[in-house]
Parts: structure tokens; C-alpha cells; sequence
């Protein structure tokens, strides 16, 4: 593959990068990562990497847009109302740059597609909005030996990790198992301020651009913690656990579940 | 002093900064360790800033010589991946 | 000096908003008893029958304390506690 003149100018601040060049805009143009939501960390994550040029990105999410949703969910508008969020988010990243291929899967992932969905593609993103997805990708990531960028946000509050499964520490080192349902906030109780998921989103979208580009340090076996109020970011240990049930050394979970029907469906 | 034979020439007259150091830049990633590659460009301000972003790059800049009214030759030898 | 504890977004309404309290030098587990005295309903959303819950982790300083000695770990004046919760986007668990 040979950068055309077009993507000279568009990538020239990458190439001028020494860490970039043109071979590392190259292999961004040659990656497939793929986002579970397109929701508000999906849309600045994606949104990102499409102007960025990895060349092809699939997003997962079964929604249509709401006007709730656009507080905060930027690659939606208000015209959409309505619309697929992933038809959406096709229209406005390829809009945004035409030589990334957007894949648009208008499904809810189980545990029956998930492997599916993911093996196609070098590197997962997760930006979904409720433990059974994130314990989901988690365990379909290290089940399938997927690199998985995570990020999860509420209120005020982010958090994100990247887990290189094998290498690494996984979802269920750091929190072993999802709450139980009675212990979710419910609707009054949780919020999110607009431009949180674009922090997030943003770290998220920079751990994928380093992965694919194979320089800096991953989010390995660390959690970030982000406080918007207090304008801190913190970072704690997450030693990878032997006693881990999916990625431990005597794993008890090595086929997926589902956790979907003990969790009522609240929708933000 | 003894000529150098460059492995590649780069005519890069028209451009301007940024896209002088792009051209420059991609052109010399596509060599080997020890090759040498001639720039030729009429920008004046890159005829100052390529030299200093190629050794910021570990390259070694063999050559500036103003070769006529408008333009200069720039030589540099590719030193690392 | 006491030992500075960090207290997760959904967790401050218990404690006034406070973001970060202080607490009593020993183990987690009574420190954590201890801020229940001053702040009830905070051990019951942190722990259960005297254990930490398997969806909140606690850490002295960087370490997560179940790679310490997990409930029994000392604390110190000096230290630092972060309560860390699983969140997940609009559904966080305290």
C-alpha cells in the first residue's frame, strides 16, 4: 500500500511524528478495531480513530438515537432522532474521513455472536453502559486472546484499562464479579456530565492508537481514574490474579454466559 | 571534496512546510540504513528546518548548498530504521 | 495527620459530599467500621459480613489490599485509601 497524495496532506501531522511516519500511518490504515456501543464512549472513540485512519472500524450497538442522547453522544444529531446509532455513526465518521470502511452491526451482543463479531478484528473497545456487556466482552476478549481497551464512565467519574490478555491483568482481576442488580443507582442516581465520555473516550482512543502503532506504554495492568470535579487523574495497581476465574490458572469460566435477564433494563 | 552519489532524488519544488519534511520524511523511510538521499526544493525556510528535523531524526546531513536563485540541494544519509 | 481516605463519587452523598475523609490508623476493616460511625451506610455499601465486596476494591496508596493482606491490612497515618467501585456507564453499583 502506497499513501496517495491525499493522504499525505490528511496524515501529514502523523507522518511528521517519528513514532508515526509513513509506515505507522500505514498499519493504521491496515487495522480493524471494533466498538461495542456507539453510545458515549463509542462516538469519541470512534470518532477519533476514523480521523485518525484506521482503516476499518465496526461498531456494535442496537439503539436508535434519543434526544437524551445527545447531551453527550457527539457523532449523533439532532436530525437522527430516531436512526440506527451505528448507521449514524457510519454517516458521520466516513463523512469525516472516506478511507475508513465503517461496519455497522445493528445487533445486542449475546453470548452466541460475541466471538463471532470480534474475531475479525485485531483490537476491542468497550464503551458499553452495563456490567453484563463489559463481563461479556471481558470474558469473549480472553477467551479469544483479544486485545480489549475499556472504559467505563458515571457521573463525574472515569475509568479506563487495557487488557492484553495472556500478558496481563483482565476485567474479573480487577472486580471479580458484577454487582448484583439491587445495587445499581437508579435513574435519579446516575448521571453523566457531557464532556466525560469525550475524556475518556479520548484516553480510550490513544490506547488503541498506541497498540496499533506498537509504541508507548499500554494501560497494562493499571486502572486510571479519572475525577472531573477534582481534575485528577489517579493510577492504581491491578496485578493480573492467579486465582482469576477466566484468565486465573485454574479458570472456571471458559465458556460465555449470559448475565443479561438478572439486570432490569434501565435506559439513561 | 569527494562527490557523493545519492541512491534517490526527491524533487520537492512547490512545497511548502509542512509537506517539504512529509515528502522528505516518507521518501527516506523507504531506504535502507546508509543510503543517501538528495532533496531539491525552492522553499527557504525548509532549506533551514529539514536539516534540523532530519538530525532530530538520527540522521546525518551531509549537504546545504544553494544551487541557484530559488532553489537548494539538500544531501542526507538515512543512519537509523 | 490521620490516614486520607478517597471516597467515590457514589458513595459521598454519605459522607456530606466529602471527597476525601479521614480515617482511623489500622486495619481496613475497622477503619472502615470506624467511618460507619461517622458516616452510616458506608461499610454496608463497601462490605458484607466483614469482608470487602467482590465488585469494590480497596487500595493502600497503589496496592489493592487483596494482594496485602486484604481486610486485615494496617494502614498508617500518612496513607492513602481509595474506595474504588465497578462502574459501568449509567449503571454504577454503589
Amino acid at each position: 500500500m502506497e499513501l496517495n497524495d491525499e493522504q499525505i496532506h490528511r496524515y501529514s501531522r502523523h507522518i511528521i511524528l517519528p513514532e508515526v511516519g509513513g509506515k505507522g500511518q500505514k498499519k493504521l490504515l491496515s487495522a480493524r478495531v471494533i466498538l461495542v456501543g456507539a453510545g458515549g464512549l463509542g462516538c469519541p472513540v470512534g470518532y477519533y480513530l476514523a480521523a485518525a485512519g484506521v482503516g476499518t472500524i465496526g461498531i456494535i450497538d442496537n439503539d436508535t438515537i434519543e434526544l437524551s442522547n445527545l447531551q453527550r453522544q457527539i457523532a449523533h444529531n439532532t436530525e437522527r432522532v430516531g436512526m440506527h446509532k451505528t448507521d449514524s455513526a457510519k454517516k458521520t465518521f466516513e463523512a469525516l474521513n472516506p478511507d475508513v470502511n465503517v461496519i455497522a452491526i445493528k445487533e445486542r451482543i449475546t453470548k452466541d455472536n460475541i466471538l463471532d463479531f470480534i474475531k475479525d478484528y485485531d483490537i476491542v473497545v468497550d464503551g458499553s453502559d452495563n456490567f453484563p456487556t463489559r463481563y461479556l466482552v471481558n470474558d469473549a476478549c480472553v477467551l479469544s486472546g483479544k486485545p480489549l481497551v475499556s472504559g467505563a464512565i458515571l457521573r463525574f467519574e472515569g475509568q479506563v484499562t487495557t487488557i492484553l490478555p495472556k500478558e496481563g491483568h483482565c476485567y474479573r482481576c480487577l472486580f471479580e464479579e458484577p454487582p448484583p442488580p439491587g445495587l445499581v443507582p437508579s435513574c435519579q442516581e446516575a448521571g453523566v456530565l457531557g464532556a466525560l465520555p469525550g475524556v475518556i473516550g479520548g484516553l480510550q482512543a490513544m490506547e488503541v492508537l498506541k497498540l496499533i502503532l506498537g509504541k508507548g506504554e499500554p494501560l497494562k495492568n493499571r486502572l486510571l481514574i479519572y475525577d472531573a470535579l477534582k481534575t485528577s487523574f489517579r493510577k492504581v495497581k491491578i496485578p493480573k490474579n492467579p486465582a482469576c476465574p477466566v484468565c486465573g490458572e485454574n479458570p472456571t469460566i471458559t465458556e460465555l454466559h449470559d448475565y443479561e435477564a438478572e439486570y432490569c433494563q434501565m435506559r439513561l | 571534496m569527494e562527490e557523493i552519489k545519492p541512491d534517490k532524488t526527491i524533487n520537492i519544488k512547490g512545497l511548502v512546510c509542512p509537506y517539504t519534511f512529509v515528502k522528505s520524511k516518507l521518501a527516506i523511510e523507504d531506504m535502507e540504513v546508509g543510503e543517501v538521499l538528495e532533496i531539491i526544493l525552492d522553499y527557504p525556510e525548509a532549506s533551514r528546518s529539514i536539516p534540523k528535523s532530519m538530525e532530530d531524526h538520527g540522521h546525518k546531513v551531509l549537504k546545504v548548498e544553494k544551487i541557484n536563485d530559488t532553489d537548494w540541494v539538500i544531501v542526507i544519509r538515512k543512519e537509523r530504521e | 495527620m490521620a490516614v486520607k481516605v478517597r471516597i467515590p463519587t457514589p458513595l459521598q452523598r454519605l459522607t456530606d459530599g466529602q471527597e476525601v475523609v479521614e480515617g482511623k490508623p489500622g486495619k481496613i476493616i475497622e477503619m472502615i467500621q470506624d467511618l460507619d460511625s461517622r458516616y452510616p451506610g458506608l461499610a454496608e455499601r463497601v462490605s458484607e459480613g466483614g469482608k470487602i465486596r467482590r465488585f469494590v476494591n480497596i487500595y493502600l496508596n497503589e496496592e489493592d489490599i487483596r494482594f496485602l493482606k486484604a481486610e486485615e491490612t494496617e494502614v498508617k497515618d500518612g496513607d492513602e485509601v481509595s474506595i474504588v467501585p465497578a462502574i459501568a456507564g449509567g449503571r454504577g453499583n454503589l
